[in-house]
């Protein structure tokens, strides 16, 4: 039997807050973000017949749960779900929602995330310090002192510099041009110019990572409308075209002969992906990937094929992905100098770019673009090759 | 004093928890084949459930590790910056503790280590590992 054809696109990109500052809880954001992409693609809410919904691990259903439907007064839904795939979820979600309307059980699906980890009086860290579930051997990493995801990233990256004989410079680099492309962004939340020098004078969080090494957390809410390619042709804004979708999920043990920190769920997805599109990796425009801490980025372009193993510091010293390099990655300024919604933020600049609407970081090549999410301890991996309309009709 | 979050025994890896509180680190060891791990109802390898409890040797090198400069949670307000990482056992399996280091000793990644059982509350015993002086320290 061959493969079901994908009939799918984004059609519209809505956000709410994505800020440092108070504002109201992850619900609200969610329904106004959901809101806005209506507006943006130009429809009303009678049009959704779909809602699918991300959140952080660790919120519950009083932060952000089905009962969004009733909240937005959505009615006689086709497809109502919470999806949940730690870091992954937002590109999961729309999978799911691009297999539905595909299959034909929903016409018009709004994807949702949102997160208010920024409260007044709070620090981040206690946020960001959410325990999951402290149970069996696993349960260790809490009395262990490893909470976060920086602390969990800071061992993969130890790993990978120790294992290719590379030092903090090869950080340095993700971070130096993840801020190049902030600037040109004003909805970025760093927008300031950031050298080698202030890079490493800032202080460490989990060594070898330092404080830009991380995700900046906002307060925010990202929607994405997917629907199908001809009534996305008749709508408001350029659709995105969802050319191929692929997961991967290594379950790699604890255990002496494993490389869990250097092998991500890409290396399964990335043969599956570019297969299902029919192109090879060199036919991709750009890489929005999930880059929530710096070794993120090395191990994406490694994974992909960009780069061989041990390869992507030097491609990314040489200023392979900032501005005028060999291949645009994260134009937005990704989750280290844009902001941190999650597996949302690359979804978001993708769709941008396939419309062209980027502006001074709009990237003369659009056509064929990667986007990633990555979650747990490189244990959850989710992707999408969007296309350009113009480009792939 | 503050405990941390303690990481609370599943029932496959109760023996290993109540190990601890009788002084010793110990590992599974699959009947079938052979494969040693911890806290799996079954073998992550052939899937076999003839697996057994063993005591094990306590040593271990450094599969990676970190210095924690932030203090998520208040039973680590007074370590910080404090070193912690991912062990690998000598029988093979790898494990979360945090990092012992005398002066002048450092955690290096494949650096030896050794078990230190530590009792935080009436009932809770956790794996630390002392790093161990490593001739390879030295070099540059
Ligand atoms: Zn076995």
């Amino acid at each position: 039997m061959p493969a079901a054809a994908i009939n799918a696109s984004i059609a519209g990109l809505g956000k709410a807050g994505i800020t440092r500052e108070a504002t109201p809880p992850a619900r609200e954001l969610a329904r106004l973000a959901v809101l806005d992409a209506l507006a943006d693609a130009g429809l009303t809410r009678q049009a959704l017949d779909g809602l699918l919904i991300c959140r952080t691990s660790a919120a519950t259903d009083k932060d952000l749960g089905l009962d969004l439907q009733r909240t937005l007064g959505l009615r006689d839904l086709a497809l109502l779900e919470i999806v949940l795939c730690e870091g992954a979820s937002a590109i999961a979600a729309i999978q799911q929602a691009a297999l539905a309307v595909s299959a034909g059980l929903a016409t018009t699906v709004a994807c949702v995330f949102a997160d208010a980890p920024l409260v007044p009086g709070k620090r981040t860290s206690e946020s960001f310090g959410r325990i999951k579930s402290p149970s069996g051997i696993d349960g260790l990493r809490y009395s262990a002192g490893l909470f976060g995801g920086a602390a969990i990233y800071a061992l993969a990256a130890r790993r990978y510099l120790d294992h290719y004989g590379a030092n903090e410079e090869a950080l340095s680099s993700v971070a130096v041009a993840a801020r190049q492309w902030a600037m040109l962004n004003p909805d970025a939340i760093f927008r300031q110019p950031l050298t080698r020098d202030q890079y490493f004078a800032a202080r460490y969080i989990a060594e070898p990572l330092r404080l830009f090494d991380c995700a900046i957390p906002v307060n925010g809410g990202i929607a994405a409308i997917v629907t199908s390619r001809e009534r996305a042709a008749d709508l408001r804004q350029p659709p995105a075209h969802i050319l191929s979708m692929a997961q991967g999920h290594p379950g790699t043990p604890d255990a002496r002969g494993f490389e869990r920190e250097l092998s991500t769920g890409g290396r399964i997805a990335a043969p599956a992906l570019l297969a299902r599109a029919g192109i090879s990796v060199g036919e991709v425009d750009q890489l929005q990937l999930y880059d929530a801490f710096s070794i993120s980025t090395l191990l994406s372009l490694e994974q992909y094929g960009i780069c061989g193993p041990g390869e992507a510091m030097h491609f990314v010293a040489d200023g392979g992905i900032a501005p005028g390099g060999r291949i645009p990655v994260n134009t937005g300024g990704g989750h280290l100098s844009g902001y941190y919604l999650q597996g949302m933020t690359p979804v978001a600049e993708a769709v941008i770019q396939a419309r062209g609407a980027g502006g001074d970081r709009q990237c003369g090549k659009a056509r064929t673009i990667l986007v990633t999410n990555e979650g747990g301890r490189f244990d959850y991996h989710a992707a999408l090759l969007l296309g350009q309309a113009e480009h792939w009709s | 004093m503050t405990l941390p979050p303690i990481a609370l025994p599943d029932e496959a890896s109760l023996p290993f928890f109540k190990g601890l509180a009788h002084g010793h680190l110990s590992v599974q060891l699959c009947g079938r084949c052979g494969t040693a791990q911890l806290g799996n109802p079954e073998c992550s390898d052939c899937g076999s459930t003839a697996l057994d409890w063993r005591p094990a040797s306590g040593r271990g090198t450094i599969h990676s590790f970190t210095r924690i400069h932030i203090a998520y949670h208040q039973a680590f307000a007074d370590l910080v910056p404090y070193w912690t990482g991912l062990i690998e056992l000598e029988e093979g399996p790898r494990l979360f503790g945090r990092l012992l280091c005398d002066a002048g000793v450092r955690p290096r990644t494949d650096g030896p280590v050794e078990v230190v059982i530590e009792q935080l509350g009436d009932e809770v015993f956790v794996p630390n590992f002392r790093c161990l002086a490593d001739h390879r320290q030295g070099e540059p």
